[in-house]
Parts: structure tokens; sequence; C-alpha cells
């Protein structure tokens, strides 16, 4: 499962940046709250030191000034701040602090000592003076209280981290699981469709988020596919099977041809016939083949101007003898020119296929009129005969391949002219239809100047 | 005449090679590109005939290697492809004709025959006049005359007959006719050819000494004074 991690280890990615932020930003608060909170304190103490000092500074015995400093301390009876009056010798009078600290140092703009007499490690911060009668003041805070406030900041913050990185964890698991849970599923069912259940198709929740939407573009995706496989199995299907009849028709003139005696002439004129037989079969399949090369689009790379309406006076004159001997009159109607961008090959043998079933159904004594129009970017071929025409209802499917009418299947013909026609229509971009001629049958090959408009 | 057959199909070829040696010619055969390019510069042919596709060095880049070596024996192209811009390819290549796979034996052989032909006749200026015995064609007039009696032709038989002239003794196939008369690279299932073919007969033959416009059957048409040649 590698993907879910993938999945849980971008959000994992996510919360440890988060959580790195986060935690920079608590580091910075507790640095600023608690050296805001040591000034403060430090203000505080320079006050209350200087505010004594004051008030001694104008006695003149000591027992007075061990009176007063007595009354302040009385009034701090938790030892937050500490206050000693000591001789000249650094000797006890008064206060509640009854040693003068050993190890003071200068941290700041004040001095700081361990405190004796307290639990270990524990510390205070203040001032000392020497008052006019040369005794000795020391004014201090207890820092206890700043450590039980840093301690107590740090708590709040770690179990805030911690917090957090439990929330983010678990909402990186929490948020895969959500996601892998959709692509499993897609997942699971593209390994079923490849196992071979074509009709599976991907779940659609219709709440219309982004899985839905890749889900409902895999369905149409598979749709499609599905779509043209269903017309390739078709298509190999009707291949198979109309390509069995010409083959099978071979087969047995060549075993008529050995039947009775050996007759030279007999085996000469079948093995001609067995050509000819050959030659209709590779002529299918060389139809398929330019059908299948129209459709792949492959020759709008070498597109060309080409005249159509020279293209049809071409054909016209090529088919018009033969029109004459079969007892049909082939003409052109006056044209304008019809330039566009195309493939004259192609394009030649989509209005000899017209030609050549004008030539196969139109009755000896009928029209076959020919007509090229141009107007509004689109070019028309109208091919019109007054045969016996095609009932509507096979209009459309006269186009498919080896499609032929009931009554045409004996006549020669593969069922593919017209299959082809349409085919080289749709790769200059237009399209062909059959309509119906008063009588007869009107056949439009309607192309756009340009191809991509 | 000799021909040299450059082709990897086995089949192919010993059908091409026993066909062509029934016809009267000596064929070699190469199997692949180099060992043909080496025949080709080295051994004086009348014809090459080229498969397009083949192991090592493929055809068309044979006969372009021919064609910068400054050979110009005539080059017939087989191919499997048969679009118009395979076609072009080839040609530009340095081939001289280009006959689709799958192909009649008749059709490759009228082909082979128009390029032999092609190297007897291809000195000297340019002509102005074709002869066939009595039938006389002027191609800066465009007149036709037989026996002295002028023929009127539409601008089409005129190409018709000009393409039998030049190659006067030889099969032209129907396909053969379709590509240089109309440009057209297919076959179209009416059989248009013959109808034009008719019409010129009568024109030309009707009502003079010996036909002159013979059909070769299963091959297509010959313009010579007898019927065999």
């Amino acid at each position: 499962m590698r993907r879910r991690s993938l999945i849980f280890r971008y959000t994992l990615l996510h919360a440890t940046l988060f959580i790195l932020v986060l935690s920079g930003a608590l580091a910075f608060l507790y640095w600023s709250t608690l050296s805001a909170h040591e000034s403060e304190m430090d203000a505080q103490i320079e006050d209350e030191a200087a505010d004594l000092h004051e008030r001694l500074v104008g006695l003149r015995s000591v027992t007075e000034m061990a009176a007063v400093v007595t009354r302040t301390t009385s009034e701090e009876p938790g030892r937050t701040t500490v206050y000693m009056l000591a001789t000249r010798s650094r000797q006890y009078v008064a206060g509640n602090l009854r040693e003068w600290p050993q190890g003071i140092e200068k941290r700041g703009e004040l001095l700081e000592f361990p405190l004796e007499g307290e639990e270990a490690e524990a510390r205070a911060r203040g001032r000392t003076f020497t008052l006019p009668s040369g005794a000795q003041l020391l004014v201090a805070r207890n820092l206890r209280e700043g450590e039980q406030l840093r301690e107590s900041i740090g708590e709040a913050f770690l179990g805030a981290l911690l917090l957090t990185v439990l929330l983010g964890v678990s909402g990186a698991y929490l948020l895969s699981r959500r996601v892998s849970r959709h692509l499993d599923e897609i997942n699971r069912n593209s390994e079923e469709i490849l196992q071979g259940n074509l009709d599976l198709r991907m779940p659609e929740t219709g709440r219309g988020d982004e899985f839905d939407e890749l889900s409902h573009n895999l369905n149409r995706m598979l749709d499609r596919i599905g779509t043209l496989m269903t017309a390739m199995r078709e298509v190999t299907d009707d291949i198979a099977h109309d390509m069995r009849s010409p083959i099978s028709r071979l087969r047995s003139r060549i075993e008529v041809a050995l039947l009775g005696k050996d007759d030279p002439e007999k085996y000469r004129t079948a093995l001609e016939d067995t050509i000819k037989d050959a030659d209709a079969i590779l002529a299918m399949f060389n139809a398929l083949l330019t059908i299948a090369h129209a459709e792949s689009g492959e020759p709008r790379k070498s597109f060309e101007p080409v005249d159509v309406r020279q293209l049809v006076a071409d054909a016209v004159e090529i088919y018009e003898p033969a029109a004459e001997e079969a007892g049909l009159n082939l003409s052109l109607d006056e044209s304008p020119p019809a330039r566009l961008s195309g493939n004259p090959n192609l394009l030649g043998q989509a209005v000899t296929n017209l030609l050549d079933n004008a030539m196969k159904y139109v009755p000896s004594g009928g029209r076959v009129r020919c007509r090229v129009e141009s107007a509004d970017g689109r070019i028309r071929v109208v091919v019109a005969d007054d045969g016996p025409g095609v009932p509507g209802e096979f209009h459309e499917r006269a186009f498919d391949r080896f499609s032929r009418l009931e009554e045409s299947r004996t006549s020669p013909g593969s069922g593919l002219g017209l299959s082809l026609v349409r085919a080289i229509a749709h790769l200059h971009g237009g399209d062909v239809r059959l309509g119906p001629g008063s009588p007869g049958l009107v056949v439009t090959i309607d192309l756009p100047v340009r191809p991509e408009a | 005449m000799r021909i040299l057959l450059i082709e990897d199909d086995q089949e192919a070829a010993r059908y091409v090679a026993k066909g062509l040696g029934e016809s009267g010619y000596v064929v070699d055969h190469a199997e692949d590109g180099p060992r043909g390019l080496m025949m080709a510069t080295t051994e004086p042919y009348d014809v090459l005939v080229v498969d397009r596709m083949l192991p090592g060095v493929d055809g068309l880049s044979v006969i372009e290697a021919l064609r910068k070596n400054g050979t110009d024996t005539p080059v017939l192209i087989l191919s499997a492809m048969g679009s118009v811009d395979d076609r072009v390819a080839g040609l530009r290549a340095g081939g001289d004709d280009y006959l689709v796979k799958p192909f009649a034996f008749a059709e490759l052989l009228a082909r082979v025959e128009a390029l032999t032909r092609r190297v007897h006749s291809a000195t000297g200026a340019p002509e102005t006049s074709l002869r066939v015995a009595d039938l006389e064609m002027d191609l800066l007039s465009r007149a036709v005359s037989r026996a002295g009696r002028s023929i009127d032709l539409k601008p089409r038989e005129f190409r018709i007959l000009e393409f039998l002239m030049r190659h006067a003794g030889q099969v032209v196939t129907r396909t053969m006719l379709l590509e240089s008369v109309w440009d057209y690279h297919f076959d179209p299932q009416t059989n248009v050819v013959d109808v034009h073919i008719s019409r010129l007969r009568q024109k030309i033959d009707a009502g003079f000494e010996g036909p002159l416009l013979h059909t070769v059957r299963g091959a297509g048409y010959r313009l010579a004074e007898n019927e065999t040649s």
C-alpha cells in the first residue's frame, strides 16, 4: 500500500511543518513573557529598595533603622521579598535574612545570589546599599515566584504542543484514510475491470467533488472505449462473415473444376475465374484498408488545394463512355469553381464510388446528373439519378460496412463503397447523405472549405 | 535483358523470378539491401525491381544510395504501402515506377517491359512525332493520321493514344492507363478503361487495313502492327 503511505506522508509532513512553526511561536511567546515578567519584577524591587533606602537614609540610630526594617519585614510573611540590615562588618541587625549571602554576582542592573535556608537552588535578586552610617542594607526578591511562573507557562505550552501533535497526526491519519478510501475503490474497480468485468464502473457519489469528477470522467472514458470496442467487434464480425462467402465461392469453383475428366481448357477457364474472385476479395481488403486509413485521419497531414469541380468533371469524363454503353445519360450541370483543402486521390475515389453505384443500380435509359455547389464556405457534390432509389429507412444504414440492399445481394460489389465515401467525407470534416429524388436517389457529399472550421 | 530483384520475401521472390525468367529475362536475386546495392553497382542491369521493406537497409535508402552513386538504371519499387504519399516518397527517392502489392504478374511484367524500353528510347533530342506502322502522331500540332487520313481525337483520346504509341509493342495495363492518363491511383469498379479503348479503336482501326490496337487477354492492351510481337 505505497499509495496510502504517500497520502499519509503528505499530511504528516504538513502537520510536522505546522508543529514546527507553532513550537517556534510558542518559544518566542515563552521567552518574551518571561523576560517581560522579569523586567517588571526588577522594576518593582528597585522601587521597593529605593523606597526603603529613602526611609532609612534620614534616620540616625541603628535601632530606628532596625525598627523600620522589622516593620517592613513583618508585612512580608512569605519571604517573597528579603530584607537585611547589617552592620558595617555585615553582622545581622534586622530583617528576614539572617546571614549576609555569599557568592553575590552582578546580573544586568541587579545583583543575584543564592538564598540560604531555603530549598536548594533558590535564588534572589536585588540591591545592596551602604547607608550614611556605614550600615549595610540588602533588599532582594525571591526568584521562586518567577521559577513557578516559568514552570507553569512551560507546562501550558508543552501541553498545547502535545495536543497539537496529537491532533495533527490523527488528523493526517483520518484525512489519508478518507482520501485513500476513495482511491481504493477506484483502484479496486480498475483491477476488476482489468480482470474482465468490463461492465463495472467507478462509484459516483453525486457530491460533485474532485473524486466524483474523477469517477465520472473515468466512467465516460470506459463507456467510450466500450462503444468503440463494440463497433470494432461488429466490424471484424462483419468482415469475417462477408469474406467467407467470396472465399467459399472461390473454393467451390476450384473444386468443381477438378471434377470430371481432365481438360486443360476447362482448367484454364477455372483458373482465370479464380483470379477474378481473388481480385474481388483483394479489392474488398483494399477498400477496408482505405476506409481505415481515411478514418485514422492520417491523410490530413498532406492535404493540398483541390478543385472539386475539376475532380467531378474528370470523373464524369472517365465514366461518360461507359455510361453511354450502359444506356445511361451521365452529365455534369453547370457548376461554379469549388476549391478546398483535401486529398484529391481520396475525393476522386469518393466521387467515382458514387458513379459506380449509379452505374450499378440505375437501369438502362436512366439519367445520372452531377452538380457541384459552392456556398457559405461549404462545397456540395450532388449525384442525382432517376433509378429505383433506396427506401427511406435504409438511408442511414446504407453507410454501414457491408450493408447492401437485400435485392442487390446478387449484383457484384462489396457493400463498402458508401462506407468509404462516408469515411472520406468525415476525413474532410464533412458528411454524406442519401435523399429521395423525384424519382430516384440523390446523394450529397457536403464538405467544408476549411476542414477545421 | 538482365534484371536484379532485391526482395527479402522468399516466396514472393521465387514467384517474380520464375515469371520474369519465363518471359525471357535473366534474373539475379539479392535478399537484402546491402547485397542488392553491391550487385547493382558492380553488375550491369537493365532494370532493378526493389522491395520497399527490406531488412537492414530499406529499399528507398538503397535507391537513394544508387542515385547518389550515379547509377541510373531504371527502378521499379514494390510496396505494400499504396497511398499517394507513399508513392510520392518512392518516386522522390529515385524510383521510376511504383507497384503496390499484391499485384498481378501481368502488371509487373508490363511495367518492367516499359522500363527496359525507356532505356533504349531515352536518347537524343525530344521527339516531335510518333509513328507506329502507318499511324502517325504529331506531338506539336497534336494531329493524328493513319494512312494519310486525318483522325479527329478528343483531348483525352489523344493522351491515351500518345501513351500507347510511346509504349508501342508493349503491353499496357488498365492500371497503367488510369495512372498516367487520369492520375487515378485506384481501380474504379466500373470497367471504364475498356470503353475508352473501344472508342479509340473505332477511330484508329475501323476502316483501315489491319488492326493496330490489340487486347491482351488478362493483361491489357498493345499497340502494334502484329498481334504478337
